[in-house]
């Protein structure tokens, strides 16, 4: 532990399952409990709640913690719920995401580039739940022999098609009346000047079947970035397959680009 | 009517019949190492009889599987088509839950070698090379400097020290020398028409801002010249001076004209290395012409 768990022990309220929370002058502040065999994996705060440590969830690094931080009235990763997380990078959101579901359900890491994928590995190794995937997630079927059903999809790709991204994975992967958690991070998604007009394109390139609950502007943690929550709106055992991208169209001319 | 599936599900085959019954499971191997090792073979390590025990195991004709499995089996002319997304969706579903202690046991084997075969590759090496020489040179720099400022005599109270730096210094240069032959060598196999016109140094750091050798070839000349931009000569103007500022001869220009060599340079950079990562044709002695010629036009011309 570091040298920060010194504080003293803290007790209710807790929010969530291995969710606790406290008011503090600048804001309210989020811990997840630690599951790691190393608690503090950044050097984020700990604090002792009934016993356990709780690790603090940053909302400059994690996009969940700056919609909590912001009032997020959505879904989040719940106890016992098994997540599939795309775009996990080094491994920091991806390691809150497994605290929140606790040690017995799985949260696979989806993430392509190898380098911050050694990072990821090594929480991995020190964690209970998060089981890294080398591999791209517009290729779903390139790891649909490791992944099952989960009940959550977490998704935060800088990519242009992260709908389709999101769409694809649900159809391969998400259980009926499952949840989608999207990052949509509107500068990755084309030279839309207006961020709520990229959020709203973004939305209206997602599957029928998938019905956002809730969406939060996640400034000023993170520029240009929402939060949305979606659930699997259809009662069949299937997810359509997503529709093909738009074709062209999409390049502005410079005069409405946005400025630098 | 859906097909019986063969699927994998962690280290495990499912059979599923046609109503999507589970009708029988083995597993891969006991051995998590051996199963990960088996996987990302892409089943081609299993022995034929054994794969072929799994397709008559499915026993109605127009079983399908997963891409990887259907791939292994046609290599034994196995009637086993490729399961569609929908088909393995079912499957999926229709899987036992798999304790997640079982899970970690399969995945984090899998990740660690899938991490190492990439890392292992030409491209990451040379990323990985780049990425070094890059940090040393800096580090030389900054050496450079602190040598200068270093103030005792020879044989003072503080001689010893003098003397370990000195030594330490060597052997920097000797891993900065080490790490230049090992880039010369690694970016000459794996990109020797950009290695020949740009220099292999430059070749490779090109790669390292790109991220690969495909994704340098997927760049416009445009985008060549600015990979590695870090600073905007001024608010009102965009990103100038990328990695291709260092190439040789660049700096021999008068910097009016240095932009219009580095223009010329990113544009023959970006067909070398698309010759490199698609045809494998050799163009580096035709390219490197295209390039001494401008580089002559550009020294005798008037702004």
């Amino acid at each position: 532990m570091n040298r920060r768990n010194a504080r003293a022990p803290a007790g209710p309220p807790t929010v969530a399952p291995g969710l606790w929370h406290r008011e503090r002058a600048r804001g309210p502040e989020y811990f997840t409990r630690a599951l790691g065999t190393t608690p503090s994996l950044r050097g984020e705060p700990l604090v002792e709640v009934e016993g356990r440590p709780f690790r603090r969830f940053e909302p400059t690094r994690s996009k969940v913690a700056a919609a909590l931080v912001l009032g997020w009235d959505g879904p989040i990763p719940g106890n016992g719920e098994a997540w599939l997380y795309l775009g996990a990078a080094a491994g920091t959101t991806a390691s809150h995401v497994a605290d929140l579901v606790g040690a017995t359900a799985p949260v696979y890491a989806v993430e392509p580039s190898v380098r911050p994928f050694l990072q990821l590995l090594a929480i991995a190794e020190t964690y209970p739940n998060l089981l890294p995937i080398l591999g791209d997630a517009r290729r779903p079927e390139s790891y649909g022999g490791t992944v099952p059903l989960v009940d959550g999809i977490y998704c935060d790709v800088a990519q242009p098609d992260q709908p389709e991204i999101v769409a694809a994975n649900a159809a391969a992967f998400l259980r009926p009346g499952g949840r989608v958690l999207f990052v949509v991070k509107t500068a990755s998604l084309g030279r839309e000047p207006n961020a709520a007009a990229g959020l709203r394109q973004a939305l209206d390139r997602l599957p029928d079947s998938l019905r956002p609950v809730a969406s939060r502007s996640l400034e000023p943690f993170h520029r240009r970035h929402y939060l949305v929550a979606a659930e699997h709106a259809g009662t069949s055992s299937s997810v359509p397959p997503p529709p093909p991208r738009p074709a062209g169209g999409r390049i502005r001319p410079r005069s409405v680009r946005p400025g630098r | 009517m859906a097909p019986p599936v063969l699927a994998r599900g962690g280290g495990v085959l499912y059979w599923f019949d046609a109503a999507g019954r589970l009708l029988a499971e083995e597993r891969l191997d006991p051995d998590p190492e051996a199963a990960a090792h088996l996987i990302l073979g892409r089943f081609r390590s299993v022995a034929p009889a054994r794969r072929r025990a799994w397709a008559d195991r499915g026993g109605a004709p127009g079983l399908v599987a997963e891409p990887d499995l259907a791939g292994a089996l046609g290599e034994l002319r196995l009637r086993v088509g490729t399961a569609a997304a929908e088909d393995l969706r079912r499957a999926r579903a229709a899987m036992p839950p798999r304790p997640v202690v079982e899970e970690r046991r399969l995945i984090l084997p899998m990740a660690r070698l899938a991490v190492g075969n990439a890392l292992a590759g030409p491209d990451e090496t040379l990323v990985a090379l780049a990425r070094e020489e890059a940090r040393l040179e800096r580090a030389l720099g900054r050496e450079q400097g602190a040598v200068a400022q270093w103030a005792s005599a020879p044989s003072g109270p503080l001689a010893e020290h003098r003397e370990a730096a000195r030594r330490f210094r060597h052997a920097f240069e000797q891993h900065h020398r080490a790490i230049e032959a090992r880039i010369e060598v690694a970016a000459t196999a794996h990109v020797p028409n950009l290695a020949h016109l740009v220099g292999p140094k430059l070749a490779a750091r090109l790669i390292a801002a790109a991220g690969s050798r495909a994704a340098l070839a997927r760049c416009t000349g445009s985008r060549i010249q600015l990979l590695g931009a870090k600073r905007r000569p001024d608010p009102e103007r965009g990103p100038r001076f990328g990695v291709i500022y260092r190439a040789p001869g660049l700096e021999e220009l008068p910097t009016d004209r240095q932009g219009r060599y580095a223009r010329t340079l990113a544009a023959l950079a970006a067909i070398a290395v698309r010759a490199d990562a698609f045809t494998q044709r050799d163009l580096g002695e035709r390219l490197v012409q295209r390039r001494d010629r401008r580089l002559a036009e550009l020294r005798g011309a008037r702004r």
